[in-house]
């Protein structure tokens, strides 16, 4: 039994719904930490968890020894802007002109989806077995006719028996 | 005029004229033309190939005249990094790329066999050629002079030395593979846009091995680039969204979005355009790459802009854009043609589509994440920067549909699948892979088990299709042994095997991304002499010593610690800070040691108040990711392994200067 078009749609966009759902959750786990956030106080532009020059090791030594005081990574943030200027602590925030960096990728994931299921309905075949194209499951080959054997692949196919369950036969 | 920039000059000329004689050639299907291109083709991969071999001499010869030289070299760096210091800068680097895409292209026309479609194609590469070599040439020649360059009365008697980051034996492996890389990608796309041009669709299985070629070095780049990182760079990672690394990643994501739908493509004859996207796309973020590198629009831990090429490479990608969207646009309507994609939403076509978007919008995250700092002072005329934690929020969990969509290929049939067939097929993995995540539950994390029943789901499915293969596969039956009939099946399947194993790798790839994120444990403690102290990793540290030494142009210092375990001398520690005065660069030196199921890194973060500061991190699984990126790089190999061995339809030398025949023509 086929599926239908509305279970295909349903599946596409509950599936990028979900995958947004565990983002955060992930991101919790995942995050390389505040100096990935922060820019080398030599102003060069790299972050400080990359920079090599000497004023690298010293900002570095300031945000360990405030992660060690169990400051949490906004607050270590802050303190960087006091001691080092703002302009070096990355916070682009989830609103205002700082929503488009964030909303952008989501916004292409669901338009993503969205032009697949368009693109994949506009190029459906016949859903009828009788004027389907006949097609080795297996590699994808065309076939005559459905056979015992597929010439392509040497797999054991039969028309009315998944290859599955077929064992040796 | 130096050797070198006379040899890049007969380089530009002769891939000029190869660029005429084989479009031309080809165009009026003339042989006499085209034999011309073949020939110049084959005069610029000699001369680029030559120019390369003479900057490599200057570099082992200390050849401070030449201003490159004197600029990553210098007499007492050893030869690794003398020969490492050819692709230091942005002029070698360049010259380096070229080389590669020039033998490529005069492989190409060497192997293939004449027709309009290897014409359009050569011109194409050397089109591409034309461009580095043009700016070589121009901005970026790597052998001018230094007395000339910087008025000096004669040459200087020692160089710089190479940037002290790039001492590293992975900068002899990283940019050498990920150009190879990055010029292999030409090659498909110029099949691509001569594919077009032609309306031959024989593009496809002329270049599927070129694809995975490209797509196994960049990868290779990509994995040396984050071990390098992770050696060198002393901060306990190997992955930093760096918009460097971001740029060899793009072209990787996008090409593996093409290998995988273009097997529609091979198989139902499906899917031309958005394949012929696919590629295009893969090209473009290749000198989009190039751009985020040279243009010095972007600040990286190892950018190499000097001059001003961005406008060029700019130019460059806005013409080759515009153009290729043109022909793409202009064909439309014989692409489309035969687009019937399958009979079900559940088939094996769908799923490479579902692939196909998922590794896009991680394509896009990167994409937009590495351009978003430029884009916003450009329009918003605000300057951001873009954190670790935008990708970290925005790409696992379309790394994990990914995951489960890698899953779902194996055991899907091509065209169309019922309830009864998915329900037989993926009811064991299914089941499995619940159960282990139960588990998984039980003794980790939500989100670890979340992982690991995906993981765990995808790798039984690739089983179970494996064993499925070999008990229905009828050409084996003779054979007495299941080794025997495996290992039979393994042989004449290479193509499907090696994508399982590249799937494999991909998997212990991401569980040791996972694994050193979510557990890692680190700890930073400040020691006096004689003081110990317990520190992640159950082990014990005693400070011993503290060391000065002066190696050459740079100084080393660093605490030498005594590691213990249950009070058993383990060995001894001693990271550094190393200066290196003619660079103005501190290089943090760790020490790293472990084995499969944790690394433990030690960090010296300098002295404060007499004491010296010690960094231990714990990074469980971690060697994971290099299992796992040497198992993608096997599986890979294994895949395209017949084109070593296998002559392609029509190919050789022999067919070279066979005049054209009817059907060679299309």
């Amino acid at each position: 039994m086929a599926l239908a078009r509305n279970e295909m749609a349903t599946i596409l966009i509950g599936g990028v719904a979900l995958m947004l759902v565990f983002g955060p959750a992930s991101a919790a786990a995942t995050s390389g930490g505040v100096q990935g956030q922060v820019q080398c106080p030599c102003e060069c532009g790299k972050y400080l968890s990359v920079c090599s020059c000497s004023s690298a090791a010293e900002g570095r030594n300031f945000v360990e020894s405030l992660q060690t005081q169990g400051y949490s990574d906004s607050e270590i943030a802050q303190r960087y802007a006091e001691r080092y200027g703002a302009s070096l602590v990355e916070y682009v925030p989830k609103e205002g002109s700082g929503l488009s960096l964030w909303m952008t990728p989501v916004a292409g994931a669901v338009v993503g989806a969205g032009a697949l299921y368009y693109l994949i309905s506009g190029r459906l075949g016949s859903d009828d077995p009788e004027g389907a194209t006949v097609v080795c499951p297996e590699c994808g080959s065309d076939l005559e006719e459905l056979k015992d054997i597929c010439p392509e692949c040497g797999l054991a196919i039969h028309s009315h028996q998944d290859p599955f369950d077929r064992g040796d036969g | 005029m130096p050797l070198g920039t006379f040899l890049l000059m007969v380089a530009l000329i002769s891939a000029g004229i190869s660029i005429v004689g084989t479009s031309y050639g080809s165009f009026i299907e003339n042989t006499r033309y085209y034999r011309i291109g073949r020939y110049a083709t084959y005069v610029a991969a000699g001369a680029t190939g030559t120019a390369l071999a003479l900057l490599f001499y200057y570099f082992l010869t200390d050849n401070f005249a030449i201003a490159y030289v004197a600029q990553n070299s210098m007499i007492e760096q050893s030869i690794l990094y003398k020969i490492s210091g050819v692709w230091g800068g942005q002029a070698g680097s360049l010259l380096l790329w070229a080389s590669f895409l020039a033998v490529f292209g005069a492989v190409v026309v060497r192997t293939k066999r004449q027709s309009k479609l290897v014409g359009y194609a050569t011109s194409i590469i050397m089109a591409t050629l034309v461009f580095f070599l043009v700016l070589m040439n121009g901005t970026s020649n790597p052998f001018l002079h230094s007395v000339d360059l910087w008025n000096l009365p004669r040459p200087p008697t020692d160089g710089t030395g190479l940037n002290p980051m790039l001492r590293n034996p992975g900068m002899f492996v990283h940019p050498p593979t990920l150009y190879a890389g990055y010029a292999g990608i030409v090659v498909p796309f110029a099949f691509a846009i001569s594919g077009l041009l032609t309306r031959d669709d024989d593009w496809v299985d002329f270049t599927r091995r070129w694809t995975v070629f490209s797509w196994v070095f960049l990868g290779i780049g990509i994995l040396v680039g984050g071990w390098w990182a992770y050696v060198i760079l002393g901060w306990g990672g190997y992955w930093a969204w760096d918009p460097v690394e971001n740029a060899s990643l793009l072209p990787w994501l996008t090409a593996t979005a093409f290998l995988h739908s273009v097997m529609i493509q091979e198989k139902r004859g499906g899917f031309k355009i958005w394949n012929q996207v696919l590629i295009i796309l893969t090209y473009l973020l290749t000198i989009y790459g190039v751009f985020l590198t040279r243009s010095g629009i972007i600040e990286s831990v190892h950018s190499f802009s000097e001059g001003n090429m961005g406008i060029y490479l700019v130019a460059f990608i806005g013409v080759v854009g515009v153009l290729s969207v043109g022909l793409l646009a202009y064909r439309w309507e014989y692409l489309r043609l035969g687009e019937e994609l399958s009979q079900s939403y559940f088939s094996k076509e769908v799923s490479f589509l579902l692939n196909n978007l998922a590794l896009l919008v991680v394509a896009f995250v990167v994409w937009w994440g590495t351009s978003y700092p430029f884009l916003s002072e450009l329009f918003l005329g605000k300057t951001v920067n873009i954190g670790t934690s935008f990708y970290n929020q925005l790409t696992p969990p379309f790394a994990i549909g990914l995951l489960f969509v890698m899953g779902v290929c194996p055991l899907i049939p091509w065209q169309r699948a019922s309830l009864p067939v998915l329900r037989r097929r993926f009811s064991k993995p299914l089941i499995g892979s619940v159960l282990i995540g139960v588990l998984a539950f039980l003794l980790t994390t939500a989100l670890a088990a979340i992982l690991l029943t995906v993981v765990s789901f995808v790798a039984l499915t690739h089983v179970q299709d494996m064993a499925r293969i070999v008990r229905t596969n009828v050409d084996t039956r003779g054979e007495e042994t299941v080794i025997d009939r495996m290992s039979t099946i393994l042989w004449k399947n290479r193509r499907r095997f090696g994508g399982y194993v590249v799937h494999f790798g991909v998997l212990l790839l991401i569980v040791g991304i996972a694994w050193s994120s979510m557990f890692a444990v680190a700890d930073t403690q400040a020691y006096s002499m004689g003081e110990s102290s317990d520190v992640p990793g159950e082990y014990t540290v005693k400070l011993t010593d503290f060391q000065r030494q002066q190696v050459g142009a740079h100084t080393e210092e660093g605490p030498v610690f005594s590691v213990f375990s249950d009070g058993e001398f383990v060995r001894k520690v001693q990271p550094t800070l190393n200066e290196y005065p003619n660079s103005e660069n501190t290089l943090s030196d760790p020490v790293i040691f472990g084995n499969l199921q944790r690394d433990m890194y030690f960090i010296y973060k300098g002295t404060t108040e007499g004491q010296a500061v010690l960094k231990v991190k714990r990074l469980p699984f971690v060697k994971l990711i290099w299992v796992g990126g040497m198992t993608l790089v096997v599986g890979g190999i294994f895949a395209i392994w017949p084109a070593f061995n296998q002559r392609e339809n029509g190919s050789g030398p022999n067919d070279q200067d066979r005049p054209y025949n009817e059907g060679d023509i299309t």
